[in-house]
Formats: structure tokens, C-alpha cells, sequence
């Protein structure tokens, strides 16, 4: 493990340095030819359209993909992610695993936050201990409740053991909402925008837009390129498609899926597409039909996924017929082909379930995302084939997490994405409190056993049979239906380079990368 | 006079104070959890329910709804209106900045459907003909085109195509004014076409009216001329109805600017108000309602005032 | 009357009717007429261009577009007639009392509840009720219903205090008809033209402002039809496929225009002021 592990740390960083000395000739050889801004923008200024307006910054919770983008900016964690969606070490400057149980971070030397402050291992130790304790509504306790211990070894040095391995541990750190902040951000009431990431806010002006500029005292800031990030709020798909094709913005984030083709093809345009959330079909299993898990299963077989793909999504992404696994190559071919599009299959079980003739029930999705709707009622209409009678309940998203949280509903339909890609995500779908987004009422604890075997195993094999074992489960209880995994992706003008879209859920954590991105006019 | 001023004024007050306790009742009645949308942005993650008691401690909701009710009204009098749930900026502030953008957007737009409506509805209703057949077509179209897809259109056509004018967005005035000009124009057009073709047509009809009128052959016969009568006459006594569909259409468009500022992502008042319903973002919600109930009496007493002016017969 | 009929009724409006007609035709008829089941989707046939196979093409569930216009239509003047015979009746009532008596009579309909209504943004009025009542054809009819009272009431308003002073009203008062005749049968017929051509207007409003509500996701509940949440959806496909925009907003203008010319025909035909027309 010992070996595995950090052996596979240095091989990640390794070509990243390569990367960064390339950004950097990059960055001196802008700086040679700079000057020549024309109306279009100023030089090392991107003009970033952004899908949503972030909300009021609340330290360590997770308060969607706008809030996280500016986190990826503004905030550095122990951990980050590289171009290729590699974790990295960030604020630490190097990561040592003398045993499964303990880390010991080496933080960069003279850090400080973005107000002057420095920034020292008691800061680190505070973060992590605010964000292990789960009274502060952090989403990242499955990763970090297994510390036992924090220590500030030095100013610059902390240990961290756990009560027992933890192989998501490090991967739960590079999440933008465990970024380490001062300790006066350290509650729910003071906004968290005092980071030590490669940018700073250095203007906020609600409903249109927020300017940020570079901070000179991020660990790397030699290679940060942009001097400045200029970001304006474009909420409806459209208008943000089109203010990058006109030209008014240099870069958008969340390209929606009938837009891919029209801003794919513009010239002078790049569409960066990498497969992202995946949908699924939820159940209330509290009463009813539902309860029955050959029912459920009924559902996973009668679902068209190429169909509901193309509906929902003009085809961009992948019918999923099991469970995401991020292409680890200890898990390859586990968990993808669970279930498959077999409405005759799908009858039978509904027969064996004492239900010959169908049954009706609601399928809440909502008004407020298309994509979401044209799913449900690609769903709706699957469902009927088998003999299922479905009605829609479609309110807005404030309603559909009220239903989802109370079980108003039969079934539902979700997109969702893990905090992490390891596989431990899958945890808080069969076990806790309910929520919106899994099935109501539902727990099954040998599954969780099984994950959170995984999550421990300090070798392949080990890991890989605890997972067989989780997804056997799975395939015949029924947690979720999967549905597909769907594209997410960013478009940039051809003048901006070394942005990366990272792949599967990290692809909402890409703002990583604009630290690295240059922009040439 | 006077005294019809100051009453209506009166009869304001009291409408707004009415206004603004149907509104608290109606939103704390809609369900919905703001705490728990604080914390449920939709692509993964969701809170524990101790977070969202959290948040909603905080933002005062664990509260009985009569005190809140209170500290609600008792705000609004003294003209603080509370922070926004999202943002935390001050509502009164969020209004400020949003108010002005969205009444210049209506002024100009109801500027371009007065100056192009009027005239085009009388010269419809005098020439009649091909001319009013061309005109009825053309403002039922105009009525008819759903204000998205116009913009879409002007988008596709003026952004996309040409290049003249950008997509969308805002700049502040001060920070460039050519810019912020260019920013205008589409948003305005696309909300005054429907607004003029209303104009011509009520005009129209109300000057047909007019001129079946008695009193209008008596003075043709006194001797006056038919232009004489038309345009000091006719024209003048027809606006009434105008006026009230005028002073109606601007209320109208305070509040609906929101198909048009949602495709050209302008800020205003009204995606304002629309997000934060999505949103649950009570205190936004409240103080814009409040903002555009007191607007809109006011915008009452000056077309009653008016009336009142342009027809004798309503003043007592 | 006939001849002022005859009159009334150009080529063009004789065209609007017998559209108007044929819209009726088809709310009664629609299964009877729809080549296809409008929910019934064909992925692999999605988007399809006109001609072909679906005369009108397919949306981009592969839905054929024909069927789901014919079926849309009744969606469409269900919620179109209906709010707008709400609105009038309750607005023409409105501002009928209020007008003639006046005094607290007017301060309650007028200024009460009528400025009460319009004081509230109108989208707030349809969104709260949408976000209450769930989304919906009868939800729609109620909330446009009221959001449009308000215009009758203060059009009729208007019209009363102009003409309640004048010789023929103070003579029927002389001579002694009772209040409701007065009203109904004297004030009424005299100041229905403009709200006649109102209800043009309103039944225009309503289509258009269903469309957009359901462009802002407030329309009905998918998968039924209606021609706004087609206009809606079809805009995504602007660029791409304009077809799916362009059919239905076709019909959406052809229907508001027909409503119109419908309107004025009744309007000259109706109105014992009107003598001549144009």
C-alpha cells in the first residue's frame, strides 16, 4: 500500500512539473509579444461567462458548481488536481505515507492567505478538524471521519492518522470545499473568501458579475498567467452560448447539450466535452410496489438508455448499465453491466412481483431543468411499454426537493455526480439520513459493509473483490436504476490555452486549471 | 382636486400595506424549504438535516410566523427590508441597483411603443383601406410573437450574423457608456413591439370611435375642417382609453421584463424577482413585490390625475 | 342588422371565422383528426424535417408535430377561452359596479381588490400560484383568469364614469327602469366595444403569456401538448432545426391574428354606435 500509493503520487507530479515549465516559456513569451489589446479585451484579462451566480460563501459546505468554480479559484487544499484529473499535492508541497493510517504533509514554505495572514500547520489543523465534524454541515465526512489525530508537527509540517486506511482519504482533500481558510472563516456566518488559491475577489457586483485578480502570494503564482479573471453571469444556456460565439467572452462553463453543435462548429471556438453526472431512476421503497426489489429491478431492465440519451442530451454521453467507477483500472469491468434494456425481462419480473397487469405511479422530475423533464418523460414512456402506468409531477426545483426529501413520490428521476470519483461516493445511497436524491426510505447495509470494505483495502485484489461483492447487490436490490452519464463541457476562443476539462465528476472542479491557462490576443 | 390627490394617496398607503401582508402570507405558504435549497444546489451533495436547521435558525425561519410577520413589517416601515438569503447583500441595496436598470429599459421601451403606436393606430383608423388591413395583420403579429422569440431572432440576426451589437449582458453607465447603450437596444425593441401593436390597436378602435361621434359631423357642418377636427378633436378625446392602456402596459412591463431580461441576461428587477421565488429567497422576494406595488400606485394616482385632465367629466 | 352584418363580414374576416370555426372543429375532433398519438415518441426519428413521413416533422422526442398541434389546440383555447371569459366576467362585473354606484362600492371593487391585483407584479400572481397549486391547465385558467380581471374591470370603469351622465342613461333612470336594467341592459351595450375588443386581446395575451410561462418551465405538465410549451421548447432548436419553433409559433400568430379579426367583426357588426366599417 505504502508503495502503491505514494508511488502513484510522484508519478502524477512528475509530468506536471514538465507542464509548468512549458506554462511558464508560455507565460515569458506572452509577456514578450504582450500589449497589443484590441476592443476585444484587455491582455492576460479572461472574461469568463458563468451559468449561475454564486451564493453567499459558506466554509467546507457544498453549495453546488458556480460556488465551487470560484472555490477552485480563490481556495487551495492540501490536495488539488492536475490537467489530467490526477490528484496532486497543493498547499503541500509533498505528501509522505510511511503506513496506511498516517500522512504526513509538507507544506510549502512562506504561505499566506489572500488578506496577508500566513498561513501555518495549526491553520491546516483547524480546517480539517471543522471539516471532520459534522455539525457543520461539510460534505466531506465520509472522507475524513476516520481521523483519529491532527498534529502540527512544525509550522510548516502535520500529521494526520487515521483510525483505520482510508484509500479516498487524499482524493477527499483535492474537493474545492476542503480548501484550508483562517481560522476567523471557521464558521457559518463569515463568507469564505479568504483563500490562498492562485486568485483573489478583488470586486463583487451582485446579479452581474465579480472580478478576480491574481494573488501574487499563491505558492506558484510564478506561473499563474492571467493577471485578472473578469466573470459575468449568463444563466439561460442560450445567452451564455452566445455571448462566447459573438465573442463577448473569452470562456463559458456548462455548454447545454443543444448547444454543442452550433459552438462546436463555430470557428475560432473549442468545445472541451468530458463524460460528467449520471441519471438514474430513485424509488420511494417505504410502501407500495417499489418496496418489492423485483420491481425495482423490473424498472432497470425496462429503461431505453440510448433512447432517453439522445432525448435528454441529443446523444452526448453514455448509457450507463451500472455504476460509475471512473475508469480505475483495479475495478475495470466491474459494476458497468449490471442491467440492461430488456423490456421482456422487465415483464417477467413484474409478473414474478404479483404485478402481471402494471400498476400507476407518480415519476417527479421538474419543471426548471429540461434536461431533467426530457428524461422523465423518455422514462415515462418506457415504463408504460412494460406496463407501468406513469404520471408526471413536474414543480419547480424548490418543490422537487421538498417532494424528493418528504417521499412525495413513487419514483424519480435525479442527476447526480460523487464528491470523489472513488467508488466510496456510492455510500451515501444506501446508507443515512434520507435525502433528495436517493431512494426514500432505503438502506442496505451489506452493501455499505461492502463499500466501506473497499474504501479500506490497502491492495487491488482486496479492493476489487469487496467492490464484485457491493455490485452483485446492487444488480439485484436496486438502490437506483441507472440511466446515463451525460457530457459536460466548457468552450473556450482558440486565444486561451492550457485550460483542461477534467474527466468524470471532477469536470466541475476544472477551475483548477485556469491557474495554469494564459490567454494570447 | 387636492383633496382626490391626497385621498388616492391614502387609499395608496393602505394598498401597499395590503399588498405587502398578502405577499408574506402567500410565500410562507408555498412550499419549499429556503435553508434546505441553500444547501441542495442539484449536482450532488445534500446537506444533513442538522445543516439545514442550522440555516434555518440563522436566517431567522425557526421563528413563529407572527413574529416574523412583525419584524418583517415592522422593517419595511422603517425602509429596512432584510438581506438577501443567497447573497446576504442588502435587499433595499439589490433593488437600488436593479430598479433603475429595468425602468430605463421600460421607459425606453415604452418610448419607442408610444412614439411608433399612436401614430400608426390613428393613421390606421383615418386611412383605413389597405393601410388598416396591412396594420391589422402586421400588430396582430406583433401581439402575437412571443417576446423570447423575437429577441432570439434579433440575437441570431444582429449578434450572431452581423456582428453589430453584443449578445447580451450589462455595463454600467459610468463604466462605459457606448456600451451600455448597445446593451439596451435589443432588450427595449423586443419589449416595445408587442407594447406598440397594443397602442396602435387601442388607438385605432378608439378613434374609430370618435369619429362616429355626433359631435364630429356638428363640427364638420360648423365648418371646421376635417384635419382641424381630427387632430384637435378626435384625437384628443380618444387618447382616455390609450392612457388607461398605456398606464396599464407599464405597469404590466415592471413586472414582465422577465422573458426579456432572462434572454439577454440583463439584470433587472424582474429576473430579480423570479430567481429569488425560485430561489425561496423571501426577503428578495418581498422587497421587490413592495417596490413594485408602491410604484404602481403611484403610476395610478398620475393616470387618474390625468384622466382627469384630459376628460372633465371625471373631475369632481 | 342583417346588412350591417353583411357589412361587417370583409373577405378577411370571413376567413378569421371560418379558422375560428375550424379551431372548434378541432377541440371537439382531435382524435378523430391527429395522424399519430401525440405522446408517442420516436427517438430515432427525432427532429425530422417537414414533408416525409410527419407532413410537419417531428420534435425532438421524436413526437409527430402535426398531432401534437391538433391536440395542442385544445389545450390551447381551453386555457385561452377559459381565462378569458374568467377575466371578463369577473372584470366587466368589477368595473360595471364600481363605475355606476361609486362611493364604498367603488373603493372596494375598484381600488381594492382591482389595485390590488395590479399592484402585485403579474408574474409573482402566476408563479405563486403555479408554485402552490402545482402546475396545470386549471391552475393556468384561474391564475390568468384573475391576473387579466383587472384590465376589463378598469376598461369598463372608464367607460361607465364617461357615459353615466349622459342624456340616455339619465333618461332611462326618468323613466323609471330598474337598476339592472340600466346597467345590463342601457350602460352595458353601450360601453362593450372597447371590451370587446379586449377579449380579442385577452384570448392573444393568453396565448402568448402561456408560452412563456412555459418557457420559464410554469406551463402544463408534459407530456400534454400545447402550442406555448412547443414554442418554448422549439427555441432551443432556433439555430438548428427551426421547424420545431417555427409550426407551432405559426399557428400561435395565425390563431391570436384570427381572434383578432374575429373581434373587429363583431365589434362593427355588434355596436349599435359603430354605422359604417372599415
Amino acid at each position: 500500500m505504502r508503495t502503491s500509493l505514494t508511488s502513484r503520487l510522484r508519478a502524477a507530479a512528475r509530468p506536471r512539473t514538465a507542464a509548468l515549465t512549458a506554462a511558464a516559456v508560455a507565460s515569458m513569451t506572452l509577456a514578450a509579444c504582450g500589449g497589443g489589446s484590441g476592443s476585444s479585451g484587455e491582455a492576460g484579462t479572461l472574461r469568463f461567462g458563468l451559468s449561475a451566480e454564486p451564493v453567499t460563501l459558506t466554509t467546507g459546505v457544498w453549495q453546488g458548481s458556480a460556488t465551487n468554480f470560484v472555490l477552485t479559484l480563490i481556495h487551495r487544499g492540501l490536495m488539488t488536481l492536475d490537467e489530467d484529473g490526477e490528484l496532486v499535492p497543493g498547499l503541500a508541497a509533498s505528501v509522505d505515507t510511511p503506513d496506511p493510517t498516517t500522512y504526513v504533509f509538507t507544506l510549502h514554505e512562506g504561505l499566506t492567505f489572500s488578506d496577508g495572514s500566513p498561513l501555518t500547520a495549526t491553520n491546516v489543523k483547524n480546517s480539517l478538524e471543522y471539516y471532520a465534524n459534522p455539525d457543520n454541515g461539510s460534505t466531506l465526512i465520509a472522507g475524513l471521519q476516520d481521523i483519529a489525530s491532527i498534529t502540527a508537527d512544525s509550522d510548516t509540517q502535520v500529521t494526520v492518522t487515521l483510525e483505520a486506511p482510508n484509500n479516498a482519504f487524499l482524493e477527499f482533500l483535492a474537493v474545492p470545499t476542503a480548501a484550508i481558510v483562517p481560522d476567523a472563516s471557521l464558521n457559518a456566518d463569515t463568507p469564505n473568501i479568504v483563500g490562498a488559491g492562485p486568485f483573489e475577489i478583488e470586486e463583487q457586483n451582485e446579479g452581474v458579475g465579480m472580478t478576480l485578480a491574481k494573488f501574487d502570494g499563491f505558492y506558484d503564482a510564478d506561473d499563474v498567467a492571467l493577471d485578472e479573471i473578469d466573470v459575468a453571469y449568463y444563466p439561460d444556456g442560450d445567452a451564455r452560448a452566445n455571448a462566447l460565439v459573438s465573442g463577448d467572452v473569452d470562456m463559458i462553463d456548462y455548454v447545454t447539450w443543444e448547444n454543442f453543435d452550433r459552438v462546436g462548429d463555430t470557428d475560432g471556438v473549442e468545445l472541451a466535452a468530458q463524460p460528467g453526472p449520471f441519471q438514474y431512476v430513485q424509488f420511494n421503497v417505504t410502501d407500495g410496489p417499489f418496496a418489492d426489489p423485483l420491481v425495482r429491478e423490473a424498472v432497470a431492465y425496462a429503461i431505453n438508455r440510448d433512447n432517453a440519451l439522445t432525448a435528454a442530451f441529443q446523444s452526448n454521453g453514455q448509457p450507463l448499465e451500472g455504476v460509475v467507477t471512473s475508469n480505475d483500472p483495479a475495478l475495470e469491468g466491474l459494476g458497468d453491466e449490471l442491467w440492461t434494456y430488456d423490456p421482456d425481462r422487465a415483464k417477467e419480473l413484474l409478473a414474478e412481483a404479483g404485478y402481471p397487469d402494471g400498476f400507476s405511479a407518480t415519476l417527479l422530475a421538474t419543471s426548471q431543468y429540461t434536461f431533467l423533464q426530457d428524461t422523465a418523460l423518455s422514462v415515462q414512456q418506457d415504463l408504460q411499454a412494460v406496463g407501468i402506468d406513469v404520471t408526471l409531477d413536474a414543480p419547480d426545483w424548490s418543490g422537487r426537493l421538498e417532494k424528493g426529501a418528504a417521499g412525495d413520490y413513487d419514483l424519480a428521476v435525479s442527476g447526480d455526480v460523487g464528491i470523489v470519483t472513488n467508488p466510496i461516493y456510492l455510500l451515501s445511497f444506501v446508507q443515512g439520513p434520507d435525502n433528495f436524491n436517493r431512494s426514500f426510505g432505503y438502506a442496505n447495509e451489506e452493501i455499505a459493509a461492502s463499500l466501506t470494505d473497499g474504501l479500506r483495502a490497502t491492495d487491488d485484489e482486496t479492493r476489487a473483490a469487496a467492490y464484485e461483492e457491493a455490485f452483485d447487490l446492487f444488480a439485484t436490490d436496486v438502490p437506483f436504476a441507472s440511466i446515463d452519464t451525460r457530457d459536460q463541457a466548457w468552450a473556450y476562443s482558440d486565444d486561451v490555452e492550457g485550460f483542461s476539462n477534467l474527466p468524470g465528476f471532477h469536470t466541475f472542479f476544472s477551475g483548477y486549471t485556469l491557474a495554469n491557462t494564459s490567454i494570447e490576443r | 382636486m387636492t383633496t382626490y390627490v391626497l385621498r388616492r394617496i391614502g387609499v395608496g398607503v393602505g394598498l401597499v400595506l395590503l399588498v405587502l401582508t398578502l405577499i408574506f402570507l402567500a410565500l410562507h405558504l408555498v412550499p419549499g424549504d429556503p435553508a434546505m435549497l441553500l444547501l441542495s444546489q442539484g449536482d450532488g451533495g445534500s446537506a444533513t438535516p442538522d445543516a439545514v436547521a442550522r440555516v434555518r435558525e440563522q436566517l431567522g425561519l425557526d421563528q413563529p410566523l407572527l413574529t416574523q410577520y412583525w419584524q418583517f413589517l415592522s422593517g419595511a416601515l422603517t425602509g429596512d427590508l432584510g438581506e438577501s438569503f443567497r447573497n446576504g447583500q442588502a435587499v433595499s441595496e439589490a433593488i437600488g441597483e436593479r430598479l433603475p436598470r429595468t425602468l430605463e429599459l421600460v421607459g425606453l421601451a415604452t418610448l419607442i411603443a408610444v412614439v411608433v403606436g399612436v401614430p400608426w393606430g390613428a393613421l390606421a383608423a383615418r386611412k383605413g383601406g389597405w393601410f388598416d388591413s396591412v396594420t391589422s395583420v402586421l400588430t396582430s403579429i406583433g401581439v402575437a410573437l412571443p417576446v423570447f422569440v423575437f429577441g432570439s431572432l434579433l440575437v441570431l440576426l444582429f449578434s450572431l450574423e452581423l456582428g453589430l451589437l453584443p449578445a447580451g449582458g450589462f455595463t454600467e453607465w459610468g463604466d462605459d457608456p457606448g456600451r451600455h447603450a448597445q446593451l439596451l437596444i435589443m432588450p427595449a425593441i423586443a419589449l416595445a413591439v408587442g407594447f406598440a401593436s397594443t397602442i396602435a390597436r387601442m388607438t385605432r378602435s378608439a378613434v374609430l370611435e370618435m369619429l362616429h361621434q355626433d359631435w364630429v359631423r356638428t363640427a364638420r357642418s360648423l365648418g371646421l375642417s376635417r384635419r382641424t377636427v381630427f387632430r384637435k378633436y378626435v384625437l384628443r378625446n380618444s387618447l382616455n382609453p390609450v392612457v388607461t392602456t398605456v398606464g396599464i402596459g407599464v405597469g404590466t412591463l415592471l413586472g414582465s421584463t422577465v422573458l426579456v431580461e432572462k434572454v439577454f441576461s440583463y439584470p433587472g428587477l424582474s429576473s430579480l424577482l423570479v430567481d429569488a421565488v425560485t430561489a425561496r429567497d423571501y426577503p428578495v422576494v418581498q422587497g421587490v413585490v413592495i417596490t413594485i406595488a408602491v410604484l404602481f400606485v403611484s403610476i395610478n394616482i398620475i393616470v387618474d390625475v390625468l384622466y382627469g385632465v384630459l376628460d372633465p367629466r371625471v373631475r369632481r | 342588422m342583417r346588412r350591417r352584418l353583411a357589412h361587417a363580414l370583409t373577405p378577411l374576416r370571413l376567413a378569421a371565422l371560418v379558422y375560428v370555426g375550424l379551431m372548434l372543429l378541432v377541440l371537439v375532433a382531435a382524435p378523430l383528426l391527429a395522424p399519430a398519438d401525440p405522446l408517442s415518441q420516436d427517438v430515432a426519428d427525432r427532429l425530422a424535417s417537414p414533408g416525409g413521413a410527419h407532413v410537419l416533422g417531428t420534435d425532438e422526442l421524436g413526437r409527430d408535430i402535426l398531432s401534437r398541434i391538433i391536440y395542442g389546440a385544445r389545450v390551447e383555447l381551453l386555457i385561452a377561452l377559459g381565462a378569458t371569459l374568467v377575466s371578463m366576467l369577473l372584470g366587466t362585473l368589477l368595473g360595471l359596479l364600481g363605475g355606476y354606484f361609486g362611493g364604498i362600492v367603488e373603493v372596494i371593487t375598484m381600488r381594492v381588490v382591482v389595485d390590488v391585483l395590479l399592484a402585485f407584479p403579474p408574474i409573482i400572481l402566476v408563479l405563486l400560484a403555479v408554485t402552490l397549486r402545482g402546475p396545470g391547465t386549471g391552475t393556468l385558467i384561474a391564475a390568468m383568469g384573475v391576473l387579466f380581471a383587472p384590465t376589463f374591470a378598469r376598461i369598463a370603469y372608464g367607460q361607465v364614469i364617461s357615459v353615466k351622465r349622459l342624456e340616455f342613461v339619465e333618461a332611462a333612470t326618468a323613466f323609471g327602469a330598474p337598476t339592472r336594467t340600466r346597467l345590463f341592459g342601457v350602460i352595458l351595450p353601450n360601453i362593450s366595444a372597447p371590451l370587446i375588443v379586449q377579449v380579442s386581446l385577452t384570448i392573444a395575451t393568453a396565448i402568448l403569456l402561456e408560452s412563456g410561462l412555459s418557457y420559464l418551465g410554469l406551463g402544463v405538465v408534459p407530456p400534454t401538448p400545447s402550442w406555448g410549451s412547443m414554442v418554448a421548447q422549439g427555441q432551443r432548436y432556433l439555430s438548428s432545426d427551426p421547424h420545431v419553433l417555427l409550426v407551432p409559433g405559426a399557428f400561435v400568430v395565425l390563431t391570436i391574428l384570427a381572434f383578432g379579426l374575429v373581434g373587429d367583426a363583431l365589434r362593427s357588426g355588434l355596436d349599435p354606435k359603430s354605422r359604417s366599417n372599415r
